[in-house]
């Protein structure tokens, strides 16, 4: 599984990934000024529902560049601490990872599960963990997210297509029934020949 | 039909109660915390959300694909809309985070077996009412789509506030209302007049090349080709007035 971090130095920020393994999340901000060790960071973000994200990843190219993520970038938050050298940890290194819209929140919390400091870059510190369970169980769950293929269709529908559905009897019916009651339509089946909008319906 | 849903946790409003029971109603408020469906704009789901705000309801989707039906089984289906619900939680439930715990014991780990996560579906459908809404049933192969309807009997068994939505070529129908016997209604879906119209004007508004149309040739397109047509053929039949121009 992995999740985008946009990294900030100053007024430019960086963009990387991390992979998260078992119930920790390893990352490496990657600084592509490795060579001025007076850069620090501001901080970093993680954006997006973390099982989104996975499945954007092997097309980062391009979901990275869609506004679903770009436009829902909260500001910064400034690092309550910054590494003063190559091997320092960050007195304080706690960064909210920032959910987009309506998404639950995490923290990345290396207080105790931070691996190690080997630092192959001069300004930035290595590897931070998350301890949180909701990843790995998520993965655990089901490997499979139906994201990116809604985002696809979301795209090419037509607004008021379809909407004679949720008028007729049948689906009210169905969505109306009582919490407990006998359901003799606790299933609705919408059938019809390939191209019929089955898919697009609304 | 529809896809993906999202979940967020709302502070509980003034709900409004789709069954009118009393009863029920006043269960569901001493429940926490409250589950809506957002960020969707499908039909079916957009509908959904918009009566179940501020309850206790959970909306979730996911489509079949005929390209991907090696990796949709029926478990890592299921699991998928599980995994939409446990993503809407604050608190993950307790039973599915100690099933994870359990999994670990085994050598190397183990994934969740189709009758672990009707288990753990159970256990959110019994505090949630819940709708499942499956796009393409037919897409799926056949013995999983045996094992996945088997699993949705159980569940609407068991937690009878569950509501299934599936969409799927004709000739799924049979085994469906038999699988599911006695609880289905089938639909016939087919666009309107009114449906291929909008479509059609839709996509003339965001024609590339409008030189390539004049007033004349898209009022004969709106006027013939909704008298016959579907949706599919629509884009066919753009595609090819335009390549003859």
């Amino acid at each position: 599984m992995l999740c985008v971090l946009y990294f900030g130095c100053e007024d430019l920020f960086f963009l990387s990934m991390v992979a998260l393994r078992g119930n920790s999340c390893t990352f490496v901000p990657r600084c592509s000024h490795k060579n001025d060790p007076g850069l620090t960071p501001l901080g970093w973000l993680v954006v997006g529902r973390f099982d989104m994200i996975s499945g954007c990843a092997s097309h980062a190219g391009v979901t990275l560049g869609s506004p679903r993520f770009s436009s829902a970038l909260p500001p910064f938050l400034p690092l309550s601490g910054t590494p003063t050298n190559d091997t320092q940890q960050p007195t304080s290194p706690t960064v909210r990872a920032i959910a987009n819209t309506g998404m639950p929140q995490y923290t990345i919390n290396d207080s105790n599960n931070c691996l190690n400091t080997t630092n192959s870059f001069n300004n930035v510190w290595n590897n931070y963990t998350i301890s949180d369970e909701r990843p790995q169980l998520l993965t655990w769950l089901s490997p499979l997210d139906p994201g990116l293929r809604h985002w696809d269709i979301q795209d090419r529908r037509v607004d008021d297509v379809g909407e004679w559905l949720i008028q007729t009897e049948e689906y009210r019916r169905w969505c109306a029934l009582d919490w407990e009651g006998e359901d003799d339509s606790a299933v609705l089946f919408c059938y019809g020949d390939p191209g019929v909008g089955k898919t697009f319906i609304r | 039909m529809i896809v993906q849903c999202c979940f967020v946790t709302e502070t509980r409003g003034s709900a409004r109660h789709l069954s009118g029971n009393k009863d029920c109603s006043a269960r569901r408020e001493e429940r926490e915390p409250v589950l809506t469906a957002r960020d969707d704009s499908s039909l079916v789901v957009d509908s959904l959300c918009d009566q179940v705000r501020g309850q206790n309801i959970a909306v979730t989707c996911f489509y079949c694909d005929f390209a991907a039906r090696k990796e949709q089984s029926a478990a890592s289906m299921l699991g998928s809309m599980l995994k939409q619900m446990v993503n809407g939680m604050e608190r993950i439930p307790e039973g599915i985070s100690r099933a994870l715990q359990e999994q670990k014991r085994a050598i190397g780990g183990r994934k969740p077996r189709l009758v672990d996560i009707v288990k753990m579906l159970h256990l959110i459908a019994s505090s949630y009412r819940t709708f499942l809404c499956i796009d393409a049933l037919d897409e799926c192969v056949g013995v999983q789509r045996v094992k996945l309807l088997d699993s949705l009997r159980q569940i609407l068994e068991k937690s009878p506030g569950t509501r299934v939505f599936v969409t799927g070529r004709p000739h799924v129908r049979a085994e469906i209302e038999k699988r599911l016997a006695g609880r289905v209604i089938s639909v016939l879906v087919g666009p309107t007049k009114g449906d291929i119209v909008r479509y059609l004007r839709a996509r003339l508004d965001e024609d590339e090349t409008p030189d390539a149309m004049d007033d004349i040739l898209e009022a004969d397109i709106l006027e013939k080709i909704p008298e016959n047509i579907s949706e599919m053929c629509v884009r066919t039949i753009i595609l090819r007035t335009r390549l003859l121009l």
